[in-house]
């Protein structure tokens, strides 16, 4: 898995955002409309899309994009 | 005679391996029933057959079985003797968006709340295994009731599934005296909130225990209301689907 799909995927969990805007530096939290409903989408498509159970606490933990690459990364 | 004892009354608890199965079987034995649970698990479903009130003249049964199994459901039911009531506390939740579902997971959760308990009544009313004037308790919930929690719309569709069937089967059982009702509880602590906290982080659902002004609620909270529908008690009460929420519902 590589971080740029990983991004795009992650962005289609947002109503209104552009790919191109979310770097691995991004703390995705502050992202225009997040909020719980985004964080169970994003479980979700983990899921989906790896096979990897992210948990509501790993979610709450990490700040930057490229974190939660990591912990679906380490995990898959 | 104490209008709220059960003694002498036979009564079938599915899903009685965890949860608030396992605590409404305990106390209806406290009540003076005589039980009959059946759950999936083995060693748990024992468990719960050691938490049984064991007293005078009182006679507790347990069957491991699958509720989603149609064939073994039939083999199951011909051994019964008939009953005065029936109580469905098997359960299932998934949370997630609806945009992800999938229709594996829309049978899964389908047959969990509702589809495996349907056809269990419908093969016990059909073998004539209900006794007049028995009671039937179904497990609904807030969600798909009165509310519709983010992230569990196959749960609530399950439910309201629940509360369409009480309001029928009320109808149609009036004739024997047999009352069809649900209980829809708000938040209990269970194994399936368990769930969501890992989901949703521990922080969100402390957040959402302040919705209640009475806080999160125990088994026993709802144990207590199954024990009044199960019981003479609750003879002109039929066809609804009561909340009991600690306050949920109110706090606006």
């Amino acid at each position: 898995m590589n971080i740029e799909e990983f991004i795009k995927h992650l962005a289609e969990q947002f109503d209104e955002i552009n790919p191109a805007e979310v770097l691995p530096v991004t703390k995705f939290k502050e992202l225009d409309g997040w909020d719980s409903m985004v964080a169970i989408s994003l479980i979700a498509m983990v899921d989906a899309e790896y096979g990897v159970k992210l948990t509501g606490d790993e979610i709450r933990n990490a700040q930057y994009v490229s974190e939660l690459f990591e912990i679906v990364k380490s995990k898959s | 005679m104490n209008p709220f004892s059960l003694e002498r009354k036979k009564i079938l608890i599915t899903g009685a391996s965890s949860g608030i199965g396992r605590i409404i079987a305990a106390e209806a034995s406290l009540a003076g029933a005589n039980i009959v649970i059946c759950g999936r698990n083995s060693k748990r479903l024992s468990e719960t057959f050691d938490l049984l009130h064991q007293g005078d003249n009182q006679h507790h049964e347990k069957v491991i079985f699958d509720l989603s199994d149609e064939s073994v459901t039939l083999e199951v039911i011909q051994q019964f003797n008939d009953f005065d009531g029936i109580v469905f506390a098997a359960g299932s939740d998934l949370i997630q968006p609806f945009s992800f579902t999938t229709s594996q997971q829309l049978k899964a959760i389908m047959d969990d709340n509702f589809t495996g308990q349907a056809l269990m009544l419908q093969k016990l009313i059909k073998a004539k295994k209900i006794n007049s004037g028995a009671s039937i308790v179904f497990f609904s919930s807030v969600n798909g009731t009165s509310i519709g929690s983010k992230g569990h719309s196959l749960y609530a569709a399950a439910k309201g599934a629940i509360n369409g069937l009480v309001r029928v089967l009320a109808n149609e059982l009036s004739k024997k005296k047999v009352r069809v009702n649900a209980i829809a509880p708000g938040m209990v602590e269970t194994g399936l909130m368990k769930m969501n906290e890992e989901v949703v982080s521990k922080e969100l659902l402390e957040a959402h225990r302040k919705d209640y002004p009475l806080g999160f609620g125990r088994p026993e909270d709802v144990a207590y209301l199954c024990i009044y529908l199960l019981s003479g008690a609750s003879v002109w009460m039929t066809g609804q689907s009561i909340t009991i929420d600690g306050g949920l519902g109110i706090n606006r």
